[in-house]
């Protein structure tokens, strides 16, 4: 009955574990992030309960942010009904499938209250029916090492009643508690910013310094900016301006104002040093002054301002020689690893082991299994990266966590929909475009399409953690066998950062050859042969997100995140596909109408002469044609024996062999004249207009009627399908000159470029040479722009005056 | 004013060429060599040449459109011609890839422009094209609402506008525009778009189509005032653009002082309705400024005059004050009393148009589309349905965009663009899986408006079925009527019919009947119970097929193969129900209706079993011209018609022509396939088994990428960065890499491009990554 001795001796310890029942899961905390854990294993039937401490869910709002503005924006319009593409600009809300659980209901301020956030997530843990126990402290956790276990052993949880919790998985989602404090002599002088006056009367005529350099620091700062004699900030690094550095925990913009009255040469000021090197001494008024730990290890133990030496001593233009009035703290918060026993190896030595546990890319603690840590604890893995520490970030990862585990324990596999290949581009396209988790988890969550044996098919999986690629099959139960497509969203390499300028003048890339160029957000999709190990994503080279992937694509940048430009996105998207997978992924439209039966003919056309049907033909032929026949492949293989059983003779010919495959087209690159109206991909092969080509997937469709071609529905009012349907010699022209030039000649011919923002004028024909350089954000247009203007340029040379037309 | 005589000039000049270039070189084109070709140029005159090396099936059809587009051209005064490059000296223009041929465009001996020939896919491209190019400084092409409003500005009180959007250049719609911007592009500026958020910008709502706007900018003096926009109503063909223009700039209003009934003015010569504002000396200013305002407001749509009532000796009626002529002709003039402007409006226009109404429906169709090509063109079909719906059903028939409403087209299961699907109250959705065309989503519709299959409840009704009587309206979209026939005891084979009734909601009527006296049927019918009947009511006739232990799927193969017809004409939509059933087919190819005596022959083949192992069918060339095409591959020229030919597709693709010496009998036939089967023929051609590859390569930004980094020393190289042309000597001198890396950025992009070695590149660096 007893399992083993050691079992023995952990229940000699815990007393009550006998009576205790397992959960599958314990989620600690009924945060932001253990609620959005919560609703999905409630959502799976999991047996769940949160433990939280308050009597209410959300009780770190309840005091933070201290001056109760949150900086989370809280964007109720887009102007968009797609809700998923709306959440990529709604920092606040958790993911549910109520609509009613968005957090615009709840605040109309852009930058909400705190308490709009408390209410808020006491609706959605109310309105679930969430499973949460309030008022539990947990005092304590333990392993107990039980081989039947999931993981091998269970999470031993007491609370200050001293109730046992016995827990399969352990889910951690406690935030960061504890603020950060650094110790000096003096340090107990200071005041620390979760307790420190919020009423600006208590500052009036003060001199302020403050430690800490973050948004609680400013936020600090702004709140009595205008009643203070002076603030003075005081920190070891440099300000990052999250503008700069696209990255949320910067200082925001909204907190900067200090900022403008240190550098409009107000009182107020910014200073830089190793607080560690620092002490604060009082004196006998009661004011502090700043100096050198080193001057006060010298003095001894006495520390009074009076005996020790101040650095104005020296030198009397030292900074802080003024003494302050208070000393505010303001640096940050760590994660309370009080309650962890030690087994549980939550922390080591590595350079976030002071703020956050020790986690892996799945969000798994390195040093026990079972044990996953959510929420703002677990940005470790995206620290001044992506999102990962803010509800807008972490409600994806939490999902990933979720899949992660009904796929470890359940045998649910990691979510995926089945598409036949002739939707990849459109699948991919609708990710990039209306996906919220890839958006605003950059760099860190990446959908992944699995192609299945022979191309013909693909699985979707969405919002994978990109750094447990290797582990992709055995934390999915899918299977890569077949080749991967990685699509990501990614910022510039050497775009973002404290020191960059991020508005300098040619930042933005509008040439679809430019693409891997692109500074903004931007979808980026990596193509694998085969599954990369892990040992390749370790060592993966420098300043790459994934392991070097044997082709790559970048979709390029666009100033309203709408990747539908048929020519600037969808074609070379579709192109780099069709490369990668050695197919032609072109949408043929093989329906008779009765107003134009020359696409229907298209099939025809390429079923009789090319004894192959397009696996694009199923469209109009699915409900007549088996995908056999489709397949060029399986027709082939079963070539001999269907001949047998026609009787025909015809088997006693040996197969002809496949033709030799076309030499591939001159090096042109990229966009071709034709090419804009595939019509010269359509030379190449023996089929012939009067039928439907597509233009770039989604930009319009030609269609062909015996009295000639239309083209239906343009998609996008404001998309440049004006570009393939111009002049096709002038689209030549530009075309040519533009994919003919390196990008090192053009880079440098950057600096000459016509004023950002406006297009160019003509000025008289133009060469290789002298390329205008597309000059806006949304320069896809300005391609078209510019094209025109060659046009001009070319009829000025030689169009004649109509009248001359009859000589 | 000179500009107006001017065009008056030209007109003629342009008609008098018509006749000449009518009568003397109707349609032919001229083929040259080179030399002769530019010897022919003459000063100042355009002219079209297509230079082409040899006659290759994808220049075959470039040259139909360009013989179709002689005359029109000719008829501006532009010649063609087709310059043979072989026979000859070469020339410049001759190029070298014998497939990449263009076309040029010149005035004199200077060359205007070149087009690829695929620009110029037909006809009406070709004239588009050509007169676009021409015609540069009468049409200005703008992108941009700021070009718009600048192009306004600049013509104020100078000359109107015609803008127009079409969706495409070298449309029919772009073709239209520039043949009446030769008329009129001296007197009016043409601004041309083919941006639709142009068109939105103006106000336009319905951009389907192609819009034509005439801008009354000639009148507007003070250069803050907009230019008045009148929309053209009409589809855009040359002929209504002419009139609409003719309209527009036709006097604004008239004074008459006629009896209305023989008045006529340039408007009702151009099919619009009259409006005569009557008035008298008292009122004469007032009346004038109303009659103004009216004529504004039906520009484009009425004639407006001004009828002076004491000039006039005719009988108005004393109260009257506005006289309407209708557009038709013979039509008396209403006499009408109306007390505002408001009202003669809403008169003259609900007397033009024919209100629509919205139905009220209980079935509702759903058609999510999202951004993709395939949608969109299945939406017009889509769109066609509708419209032809419309009366006559009380069908609903919505649109969803799945890119705006993902979470609507998740719920319901839509992952695949486009999808139809049907709701009807009280039962599960159905989606439509037929071919993405007007003619068979119609029938899918119309067929779904009886529940299936029908549950037939007496002997009566049974026959009343079988003969086409109970569903007279939807015979024409099933060929056949299929009636299960169960005693009241077999339960499961009459489920299993059900299910396939079910599976085949849609396509194919099906009915079922388990009466008691249902052996009163299965005795008329010589059937043993479970059966199915078949009625082929084209044909008037009964068959009988028995069901023992057919599951669902086999029966819905069953009745799907019976509808099949044994000597089909081949078209588009049915080919694949043909090539699904993996036999070579036996294609007769016709040029129109099949001769009786070939059918009548290969009819009794098929009833002796000698064509079991064929598809037998035949193709008219003249309903699926695309056969000229399949022609055009197999044979080299094409052959006289009719011709016979056995297709392999689903074994080597062998392709084997009857001769044509031989009259197409029974007993010919018979010897020829043995001939086949014995294989003493020759096959005429094979096709390839070729491989939809990618058409053209993709940008290959990790080689871009490397170049950058490569031309960065500061920053390391990554490893694999070699040159992929030389892989087996990177392999055997890895010393060797300073000297690659030195190679100039240039070169090594420009050989990266070479898709061949792409992924054999790819491998190489990963190989050798895993090395280091």
């Amino acid at each position: 009955m007893w399992g083993s001795p050691g079992l023995l001796l952990t229940l000699a310890l815990h007393p009550a574990l006998a009576v205790a029942p397992a959960r599958d899961y314990c989620v600690l905390g009924a945060g932001p992030a253990g609620l959005q854990m919560a609703y999905f294993l409630q959502r799976a039937g999991r047996d769940y309960t949160v433990l939280e401490r308050a009597p209410g869910p959300g009780s770190f709002f309840a005091r933070y942010p201290r001056h109760r503005k949150l900086i989370s924006i809280n964007k109720r319009y887009t102007g968009r009904s797609n809700a998923e593409f709306n959440l990529r600009h709604d920092w606040n809300s958790l993911l549910s499938h109520d609509p009613r659980l968005l957090f615009k209901h709840y605040s109309a301020a852009y930058f909400p209250d705190a308490g709009d956030m408390q209410r808020y997530l006491g609706d959605f843990a109310g309105r679930l029916g969430l499973r949460v126990q309030y008022n539990t402290t947990v005092l304590h956790v333990a392993l107990d090492k039980d081989r039947r276990a999931w993981n091998g052993h269970y999470f031993v949880l007491t609370d200050h009643k001293g109730r046992v919790y016995r827990c399969r998985v352990l889910l951690v989602a406690t935030g960061l508690s504890v603020p950060n404090r650094v110790d000096f002599p003096g340090s107990e002088h200071l005041e620390g910013y979760e307790s420190v006056s919020v009423d600006p009367e208590d500052f009036v005529g003060q001199n302020v310094l403050i430690l800490g350099r973050g948004n609680a620091a400013f936020e600090t700062a702004e709140n009595i900016l205008g009643v203070t004699n002076f603030i003075h900030m005081l920190s070891r690094s440099r300000v990052r301006l999250s503008w700069a550095t696209h990255y949320v925990g910067d200082l925001r913009a909204i907190n900067n104002g200090l900022l403008d009255t240190y550098q409009l040469k107000s009182l107020d000021g910014l200073l830089e040093s190793d607080l560690t090197d620092l002490a604060i001494l009082k004196d006998r008024e009661g004011k502090f002054h700043v100096t050198l730990k080193f001057f006060v290890e010298e003095a001894g133990t006495n520390q009074s301002a009076d005996a020790v030496t101040l650095p104005q001593d020296d030198s009397d233009n030292f900074a802080m020689r003024v003494a302050y009035d208070r000393v505010i703290r303001c640096l940050g918060w760590n994660f309370d690893f009080s309650i962890f026993n030690e087994s549980l190896r939550l922390s080591s030595g590595s350079e976030f082991s002071r703020k956050y546990p020790l986690i892996r890319a799945s969000y798994e603690a390195k040093g026990s299994r079972g044990l996953f840590v959510l929420g703002t604890a677990s940005h470790s893995v995206d620290y001044r990266k992506s999102a990962g520490g803010f509800i807008h970030g972490f409600r994806y990862t939490v999902r990933a966590v979720h899949r992660l585990l009904e796929q470890r324990h359940h045998g649910v596999a990691w979510p995926a929909t089945q598409h036949p290949i002739t939707q990849l581009t459109s699948s991919v396209l609708r990710r990039v475009n209306e996906a919220s988790g890839l958006y605003q988890m950059f760099g860190v969550l990446a959908d992944v399409i699995l192609v299945q044996e022979n191309a013909t098919a693909f699985e979707y999986l969405e919002e994978f953690p990109t750094q447990m690629l290797a582990q992709l099959e055995s934390l999915t139960g899918r299977r890569a066998r077949h080749g991967l497509f990685v699509v990501h969203m990614e910022y510039g390499r050497n775009f973002s950062g404290p020191e960059k300028d991020v508005f300098f003048y040619d930042r933005s890339v509008g040439h679809t050859e430019d693409a891997w160029q692109s500074n903004f957000l931007h979808p980026v999709i990596y193509y694998y042969r085969h599954l990369p190990t892990e040992q390749e994503v370790r060592f993966r080279p420098a300043q790459w997100p994934l392991p070097r992937p044997t082709a790559i694509h970048h979709i390029v940048e666009d100033f309203l995140t709408d990747w539908t430009a048929p020519v600037g996105h969808v074609l070379p998207l579709r192109r780099f596909l069709e490369n990668c997978l050695g197919t032609d992924l072109r949408s043929f439209y093989a329906a008779a109408t009765a107003i134009c039966d020359g696409p229907a003919q298209t099939c025809v056309c390429t079923c009789l002469p090319l004894c192959r049907v397009h696996r694009l033909c199923p469209h109009g032929f699915r409900m007549n044609l088996a995908p056999d026949v489709c397949n060029s492949d399986a027709a082939d293989g079963n070539k001999s024996a269907r001949g047998a059983e026609l009787g025909m003779g015809l088997t006693r010919v040996p197969p002809t062999p496949r033709g030799p495959v076309p030499s591939p087209p001159p090096p042109r690159l990229g966009l071709l004249p034709g090419d804009h109206f595939s019509w010269s991909a359509l030379i190449l092969e023996p089929c012939f207009s009067k039928m439907l080509r597509q233009l770039p997937v989604s930009g319009a469709l030609w269609r062909c009627t015996t009295r000639g071609l239309r083209v239906l529905f343009p998609v996008r009012p404001n998309a440049p399908e004006a570009a393939p349907l111009l002049p096709a010699g002038v689209l030549e022209k530009a075309g040519a000159r533009e994919h003919r030039e390196p990008p090192a000649a053009r880079s440098g011919e950057r600096a000459d470029a016509g004023p950002r923002g406006r297009r160019p004028a003509p000025e008289g024909p133009r060469t290789a040479a002298r390329r205008p350089q597309a000059t806006s954000r949304a320069a896809h247009r300005g391609v078209i722009a510019d094209d025109h203007a060659h046009l001009e340029d070319h009829a000025h040379l030689a169009a004649p005056a109509p009248s001359s037309l009859q000589g | 004013m000179m500009c107006s005589s001017f065009r008056v000039f030209r007109v003629g000049i342009s008609f008098v060429t018509m006749c000449i270039f009518y009568k003397s070189a109707a349609n032919s084109l001229p083929e040259l060599s080179p030399h002769e070709y530019f010897s022919t140029l003459q000063p100042g005159k355009a002219s079209l040449a297509y230079f082409c090396q040899a006659d290759s099936p994808s220049t075959s059809v470039f040259l139909e459109g360009l013989h179709e587009a002689v005359r029109p051209l000719q008829d501006y005064g532009i010649s063609v011609a087709k310059v043979n490059c072989i026979k000859e000296e070469t020339s410049r223009y001759c190029g070298k890839d014998k497939d990449l041929m263009k076309a040029y465009l010149f005035r004199g001996n200077i060359l205007l422009r070149e087009f690829p020939t695929d620009t110029l896919f037909d006809e009406n491209a070709i004239v588009a094209h050509v007169l676009f190019a021409l015609l540069f400084n009468e049409v200005k092409y703008i992108t941009t609402p700021e070009d718009l409003q600048s192009a306004e500005n600049a013509l104020k009180g100078k000359a109107n506008i015609v803008f127009s959007y079409v969706r495409a250049i070298g449309t029919p719609e772009h073709r239209a525009v520039m043949e009446a911007a030769f008329v009129y592009g001296t007197t009016c500026q043409f601004v041309l778009t083919t941006e639709i958020a142009l068109l939105e910008s103006i106000g336009s709502e319905e951009i389907e189509y192609a819009h034509l706007y005439f801008f009354h900018c000639k009148p507007v003096l003070d250069l803050t005032q907009e230019c008045r926009r009148i929309l053209m109503e009409q589809p855009l063909t040359t002929l209504n653009i002419d009139l609409f223009i003719k309209t527009m700039n036709a006097p604004l209003l008239t004074e008459v002082a006629e009896d209305p009934q023989h008045v006529s003015t340039v408007h009702f010569q151009l099919g619009l309705p009259l409006v005569f504002i009557v008035s008298q000396q008292a009122t004469y200013e007032a009346d004038k400024r109303t009659a103004e305002w009216v004529a504004w407001r039906l520009l484009g749509k009425a004639g407006v005059l001004l009828l002076l009532r004491d000039s006039l000796e005719a009988n108005i009626p004393q109260h009257a004050n506005v006289v309407f002529k209708r557009a038709e002709k013979g039509v008396p003039v209403e006499f009408l009393v109306l007390h505002d402007v408001d009202s003669i409006i809403s008169h003259v226009e609900n007397n033009v148009h024919i209100e629509e109404k919205q139905e009220d429906g209980e079935d509702d169709v759903e058609g999510p589309d999202i951004g993709q090509a395939v949608s969109m063109a299945f939406l017009q079909s889509y769109i066609d349905v509708a419209a032809k719906l419309k009366g006559t059903s009380t069908m609903l028939l919505t649109r969803i965009n799945c890119a705006d409403w993902t979470d609507v087209c998740t719920k319901q299961n839509v992952t695949e663009f486009p999808v139809v699907k049907m709701y009807k109250e009280g039962e599960n959705p159905v989606s439509y899986a037929g071919m993405l065309g007007t003619e068979d989503l119609l029938k899918f519709i119309q067929l779904n408006r009886i529940s299936y299959p029908v549950n037939i409840t007496s002997i009566q009704e049974a026959e009343q079925y079988l003969h086409g009587e109970l569903y007279k309206d939807l015979l024409s979209y099933s060929s056949v009527s299929v009636l299960g026939l169960f005693s009241p005891t077999m339960i499961t084979a009459k489920e299993d019919f059900i299910e396939a009734g079910r599976a085949l909601k849609g396509y194919v009527i099906t009915g079922v009947y388990s009466g008691e006296d249902v052996l009163i049927l299965s005795n008329k019918y010589a059937v043993t119970l479970p059966a199915l009947l078949l009625a082929r009511h084209k044909e008037g006739r009964i068959e009988s097929i028995p069901l023992a232990n057919t599951h669902a799927h086999d029966i819905v193969q069953l009745i799907t193969d019976a509808s099949l017809e044994t000597f089909p004409e081949i078209t588009v939509e049915n080919l694949p129900s043909y090539l699904r059933l993996q036999k070579p087919l036996l294609m007769l190819f016709s040029d129109g209706s099949i001769n009786p005596q070939h059918e009548k022959a290969v009819l009794t083949m098929v009833e002796q079993k000698h064509l079991d192992s064929l598809t037998p069918c035949w193709l008219n060339l003249k309903n699926t011209p695309v056969g000229r095409g399949i022609l055009k591959a197999y044979f080299d020229t094409l052959p006289p018609l009719p011709l016979l030919v056995v297709v392999n597709l689903h074994s080597g693709g062998r392709v084997f022509a009857f001769p044509s010496d031989q009259a197409i009998t029974e007993q010919n036939l018979l010897s020829w396939l043995k001939k086949l089967e014995a294989g003493l023929e020759n096959p005429i051609t094979v096709l390839p088994a070729q491989d939809w590859k990618p058409p053209l390569p993709a940008y290959d930004f990790l080689s871009m990428m490397d170049a950058a980094t490569l031309q960065h020393p500061t920053r390391k190289a990554p490893e694999c960065l070699k040159d992929p042309d030389v892989p087996e000597s990177v392999k055997e001198h890895h010393e060797d890499k300073s000297a690659v890396e030195r190679e100039p950025t240039e070169t090594l992009r420009i050989k990266r491009w070479n898709r061949s070695s792409w992924f054999k590149y790819a491998e190489e660096s990963l190989r050798r990554d895993k090395e280091l």
